[in-house]
């Protein structure tokens, strides 16, 4: 005789059935985490701009501060400057054709005497944080920016040393022929350099803060990144790649995104609230070509039914300089959820698979039965 | 050219070692060998993307797990208004005594929280504090779905047993 206990342990433990182990696990996992990570850059992307020489501006304060209000703020203000926001309309979204850069034979290398800096722009998604370095051609023949440049960085006391860089490709992998950056006089090449949250094991955990850093090209010529970059969850660099005509010519992601939305939401019903967009420049911004925009409800890092997302209702095509244009928003909130009740709304703009980060913004949320 | 997150090389070791295992533990909990596998990708990938905040405090895996069960409770529940016919029963395993194939059955038939208290319970080996805790409930709720879960497993199989339900360990 023996007990329900035992039979449960001995069913449980029959190898009789065993799902068969995957022979490429660990390929499999990771091609699971790029399209998650993907999904996570489209939905999550914040901006914001800067204007210094090749400035790299890393604080989060910069990058999160003025953007992504940390609480929810109540009950929606529909006005701005005695004007309502846009309605909501369910508009599916645009699908740019498929970026294929013209195919270039490498040039010679770049060297730093042909290059300025052309500005960059930062912005964050699930933790990561991104800023794309971007150089101009300022000579008189086409060049080529290969590879992975080094990171070079101050230590006190000890001087100039090699930062560790782990390989990141999804913005120099979103376009064909975008490696190496083969670059006209007059265009740019881009860079991605990552830095990362969600390493920290108690509150009191010491940042690793990287000075005087710059990047040193081939030749031996150094690109200055002013300001700091937090290295203690790493840092990761992409190649010097080409930037799709689309990215270098979206005009609107200056533009600064503040979400209004009700401090809780029911489950199963359709939640409603208003973003902002807001140009911090004199000058007015269009808001073409018309972007899609994707809204997402996560929990613990985790998308909620996955993200949803529409193309903007373009009826207003320009935010004037120091001004701000609203747009009514919606989303079905899934029924069931489990979890965590305290979940991050992420709004952020799109196009395509564009390298640029994108305006964005995050608020947090109660959802309730 | 790789695409690097927060997951090192390491990362990549722990999965090749482990997802057998946990292959096997997210089958126990669903019923079902395919969807144990979509619940082993997913907590595989969202561990993947934050493995080094849960790395260095202590074993990854207990983390897995917990995705595993919280994420197949959460499926169990959002499917259960969609289902509109019988389960796809999982083909029977060969030369397995009749007995432990009704218990099986049993054990697929039970609500899914108090299937996963008994694999917790029984194939884990966890105390009913621990398993409250990846559960994300109370002890009492441990007890009360361990309770109902064995009361209707004793009901469905044939009378066999003697020995009484062990308490907490």
């Amino acid at each position: 005789m023996t007990s329900i206990e035992d039979d449960l342990r001995r069913i449980f433990t029959d190898p009789r059935r065993d799902v068969p182990a995957w022979p490429d696990a660990a390929e499999r996992i990771r091609s699971g985490m790029r399209r998650r990570h993907r999904r996570r850059i489209t939905i999550g992307a914040a901006s914001a701009t800067f204007a210094t020489l090749i400035a790299v501006a890393v604080t989060v304060g910069v990058v999160r501060g003025p953007t992504v209000p940390n609480t929810p703020v109540g009950t929606p203000s529909l006005s701005l400057s005695g004007v309502g926001p846009v309605p909501w309309r369910d508009i599916l979204p645009y699908v740019p054709p498929a970026t294929q850069l013209d195919q270039r034979q490498s040039a010679s290398p770049c060297r730093g005497g042909e290059l300025s800096g052309g500005g960059g722009s930062t912005g964050a998604a699930a933790g990561t944080q991104f800023h794309i370095i971007k150089v101009r051609n300022t000579g008189s023949h086409r060049c080529t920016l290969a590879g992975r440049p080094e990171l070079l960085y101050t230590e006190p006391g000890t001087g100039t040393r090699i930062a560790q860089t782990s390989p990141v490709d999804y913005f120099a992998a979103a376009a064909a022929n975008a490696t190496p950056a083969t670059i006209d006089p007059g265009e740019s090449a881009w860079l991605d350099l990552e830095t990362y949250g969600g390493c920290f094991t108690n509150p009191g955990q010491a940042h690793v803060i990287l000075t005087g850093n710059v990047l040193r090209l081939a030749d031996g010529s150094v690109v200055p990144l002013a300001s700091t970059l937090d290295a203690t969850c790493g840092i990761g660099m992409s190649e010097w790649f080409r930037p799709t005509p689309e990215a270098a010519m979206l005009p609107w992601t200056p533009l600064v995104v503040t979400i209004t939305a009700p401090a809780t939401a029911r489950m199963g019903q359709p939640l409603e609230y208003v973003v902002t967009l807001s140009n911090p420049a004199d000058t007015p911004i269009a808001i073409t070509p018309c972007p899609n925009y994707t809204q997402t409800l996560a929990s613990q890092g985790a998308t909620i039914g996955g993200g949803v997302t529409r193309q903007l209702n373009c009826v207003v095509d320009t935010v004037p300089g120091r001004g701000a244009v609203q747009f009514e928003m919606r989303l079905s909130v899934p029924s069931g959820f489990m979890d965590d009740h305290r979940v991050s709304l992420q709004w952020a703009l799109s196009f395509g698979d564009s390298a640029e980060p994108m305006p964005s913004a995050t608020v947090f949320l109660t959802l309730e039965p | 050219v790789g695409v690097v997150w927060d997951a090192p090389g390491e990362f990549d070791d722990f999965v090749r070692s482990r997802h057998a295992a946990l292959l096997r533990f997210a089958h126990l909990i669903c019923g079902d060998s395919h969807q144990a596998e979509d619940l082993v990708q997913e907590a595989l990938e969202r561990a993947g993307l934050r493995w080094r905040s849960i790395r260095r405090p202590e074993d990854p895996e207990p983390y897995v797990r917990r995705i595993i069960v919280n994420a197949h409770l959460s499926f169990a529940r959002r499917r259960r208004r969609e289902r509109l016919v019988a389960e796809t029963p999982e083909p029977t395993a060969p030369d397995v005594p009749e007995r432990d194939e009704q218990l099986w059955r049993a054990v697929a038939g039970l609500p899914p929280r108090q299937r996963a208290v008994l694999v917790l319970r029984y194939y884990e080996d966890l105390t009913e504090a621990e398993a409250a805790r990846v559960l994300g409930c109370s002890i009492g709720t441990v007890k009360s779905n361990g309770f109902r879960a064995v009361a209707k497993l004793r009901a469905a199989l044939p009378a066999q047993e003697t020995t009484p339900t062990g308490g907490e360990r």
